[in-house]
């Protein structure tokens, strides 16, 4: 299933897509690995929902929702319906 | 002599083999961008080196200030070679940043650190594969331990003697026909770093967006081809620390956070620990001290005939600074507790934890450091907070750096709380420090109200593993606390203290005043109308409040060694005046020290001008409320 970064929910995990957007922020986003085919880990939210911690590429970092957008993924889902278990 | 630059991403401890090479003691931590300055050091060696230790970057393409120091530095100061060290437990990300590096016209080093953590992931690096296909020297070191310290030494002198730089394969391979021909139109023109100019132009070439992501999906694809024939890396995510279940539970997350620092403020000002009736750490060494000097002090003075000199050196000189000097041990105790939780990696996930509360201030997780270092001193709070992301972020922090106590305010919350609250001295000064995070939680929301919430605030952190704090760090961080301790009590407090004993024993027509008129008087009665309405500005002994919150503009520890030359605090408050003159103390406008800093750093005029204002028109409001509610009782 294609979707967002800022979508994906603790502990689960997805490919890089593509990283949106230019400037600053998304050549930083680009040094830290988020480019195409990088495997992500989608490990925890924050209690406020934002930021997410995630990994890649052996290190772990935290970003906002916000930051999360721009990055679409791939996960290993078949379908939305698919997976609401509790 | 040859300059040699240690570049490479945060935290991946350039500062501390920075510190190993060349004996210097810069700031080390587990939190990535504890350096935002560049720093100057020498090695021995035959003709001696120059080493600058660089703040850390991911690319050099910069994102915040003080990582522009870094890219201006390499690009405009040239040096010799640059020593690229790299975390072996992150190689792709760190390889990233290499490439860069290579595109420049410098020799590059690229030295490997933290492998034995690496290797307990199952991380193994070959190194002479990786130097075949990168085409530079590779090396390992620990800047821990100091191994391989000398074959660095050894490869940066020959790679220096032969000035040969990177063979840039990724470029050949992977650049696109046209930009190689833009890097040799460049070079003809006589630009230096021609190849990394045509790249960089282009990556930030932001209506062709697109570029930047192109030269990162190659940088990355000739990274993963290094990877596969050069390193070795475990298929899957490391799991994540088990610690990590508790500090950064949704549940117990803030409220362990809170309780640790509740810890640390216990075990600083407690009179009894835990109920137990003994003294903390803290208050023990404070008391220690106290009594140490005491007997010093009776040593010193006690066979010396009473006289105007001996008087001026036991009350003016040796009063003043032994009351500041008395607490420096529990100021010690107190950054103690504070680096562990640094050292550890605590403090990040506490970013990570409370980066949504400070998003309703304009500001993100990383702004945890600047707060929690001006509990220490505002100086280099107020320097840390380049690392934030925007400008405008970037304001309200350095405005709210000041509500957070700073250390050199402790030794008068700690006189006056011991003197009216003895029962409840650690609670007052929890409080204290409390209320200075409260206003700058109200400062702060207010100022993101009226600066326009508009621009959204990114927040991009790395969460560092958990490190054993080293005894080595602590101790050279306590030294350096210790030793600019001491240099100010040897001259900014020296000569304040002196100064307030004698203008408190002058008349204004230079007569000596016995026990009335004296200038000091005169001044602080001056200032008593202002101070009325907060409980100290009335007639008798509270001139004195007065003039020693004049002195603490010039050293906030001035301000209690002012209290001790004129006298101690007899007759001077009632417990709700000493608690709105603590309030007022707490968030007044710094030192000059402090004040030069924010000068320097705060580039709007508007701000440079307002703020101190604000800071007084705050700490009058706050201790105007405290005094009106705590009279009442």
């Amino acid at each position: 299933m294609r979707t967002r970064l800022s979508e994906l929910r603790p502990d689960s995990r997805a490919i890089v897509l593509r990283t949106e957007g230019d400037g600053a922020l998304s050549r930083r986003l680009f040094a830290l690995g988020f480019v195409p085919g990088t495997e992500l880990y989608c490990e925890r939210l924050s209690p406020f929902s934002s930021p997410m911690l995630v990994s890649l590429r052996g290190f772990r970092i935290a970003l906002r929702r916000a930051e999360g957008e721009r990055i679409f993924v791939e996960t290993g889902d078949k379908d939305e319906n698919h997976s609401t278990s509790g | 002599m040859k300059t040699i630059a240690l570049a490479g991403n945060p935290n991946c401890g350039k500062s501390a083999l920075f510190n190993l090479l060349t004996g210097s003691d810069a700031a080390v931590g587990n939190w990535p961008g504890i350096t935002v300055e560049r720093k100057e050091g020498f090695s021995g060696g035959e003709e001696g080196l120059r080493w600058i230790d660089l703040p850390g970057v991911y690319a050099l393409s910069p994102f915040t200030p003080e990582e522009q120091v870094t890219r201006r530095f390499l690009l405009e100061e040239t040096p010799d070679l640059i020593v690229n060290l790299a975390d072996a437990s992150t190689p792709e990300r760190s390889l990233y940043l290499t490439l860069q590096l290579l595109e420049l016209d410098i020799p590059v080093l690229l030295v490997w650190n933290m492998e034995d953590i690496a290797a307990k992931q199952g991380i193994s690096i070959d190194k002479p594969a990786l130097s075949r296909l990168l085409g530079i020297p590779v090396l390992g070191v620990s800047a821990l331990t100091g191994k391989g310290t000398e074959e660095l030494l050894q490869a940066a002198g020959q790679a220096m003697r032969e000035s040969r730089t990177g063979r840039i394969a990724w470029s050949r391979e992977a650049l696109p026909q046209c930009l190689r021909e833009r890097a040799a139109e460049l070079e003809r023109q006589g630009e230096r770093h021609s190849l990394f100019r045509a790249v960089d132009t282009l990556e930030n070439d932001t209506e062709n967006g697109t570029y930047a992501a192109l030269f990162a999906e190659r940088r990355y694809a000739f990274i993963d081809a290094c990877v596969k024939k050069a390193i070795h890396i475990p298929e899957g995510q490391p799991a994540p620390p088990a610690l990590d279940r508790l500090f950064l539970s949704p549940v117990w997350g803030i409220p362990l956070f809170f309780m640790l620092m509740l810890l640390v403020f216990h075990v600083t000002f407690g009179a009894s620990l835990f109920g137990s009736g003994v003294p903390s750490p803290g208050v023990f060494l404070h008391r220690s001290a106290e009594r140490g000097l005491e007997m010093l002090s009776a040593l010193l003075f006690s066979r010396m005939e009473p006289c105007f000199f001996r008087d001026f050196l036991s009350e003016g000189i040796f009063g003043g600074i032994g009351t500041a000097l008395s607490f420096l041990p529990q100021i010690l105790c107190l950054f103690f507790c504070m680096e562990l939780l640094e050292d550890s990696g605590c403090m990040a996930r506490a970013a990570f934890l409370l980066d949504a509360p400070l998003r309703r201030l304009g500001l993100t997780g990383r702004a945890l450091l600047p707060a929690l270092t001006g509990f220490g001193c505002s100086v280099p709070a107020l320097l840390s907070v380049r690392t934030l992301e925007t400008e405008r972020s970037r304001k309200i922090a350095r405005f709210l750096i000041p509500f957070f106590s700073c250390g050199a305010k402790l030794p008068l919350y700690a006189l006056l709380a011991a003197a009216f609250f003895p029962h409840r001295a650690d609670w007052v000064i929890a409080g204290l420090y409390a209320s200075g995070v409260l206003t700058a939680v109200c400062a702060g929301l207010f100022l993101h109200k009226i600066t326009g919430k508009r621009d959204s605030q990114p927040f991009v952190m790395e969460i560092p593993a958990y490190r054993l704090p080293r005894w080595r760090n602590l101790r050279r961080s306590l030294g350096r606390r210790c030793g600019d301790y001491l240099n100010k009590a040897a001259t900014v407090i020296l000569a304040a203290s002196a100064a307030v004993w004698l203008l408190s024993r002058v008349t204004p027509d230079f007569m000596p005043a016995d026990g009335q008129g004296s200038v000091l008087e005169c001044g602080g009665k001056l200032l008593a109308p202002f101070f009325t309405p907060l409980g100290f500005g009335g007639d008798g002994e509270s001139w004195k409040a007065a003039a020693a919150l004049l002195s603490g503009l010039l050293a906030k520890e001035a301000a209690v060694s002012a209290l001790g030359t004129l006298g101690g605090l007899e007759g001077l408050f009632t417990p709700a005046s000493a608690l709105s003159f603590l309030v007022f103390y707490l968030l007044y406008p710094p030192c000059t020290a402090a004040l030069s800093v924010y000068w320097s750093e705060e580039p709007s005029r508007k701000w440079r001008l307002c703020a101190p204002a604000a800071w007084l028109l705050t700490a009058w409001s706050a201790a105007f409320a405290v005094y009106q509610v705590a009279s009442k009782f």
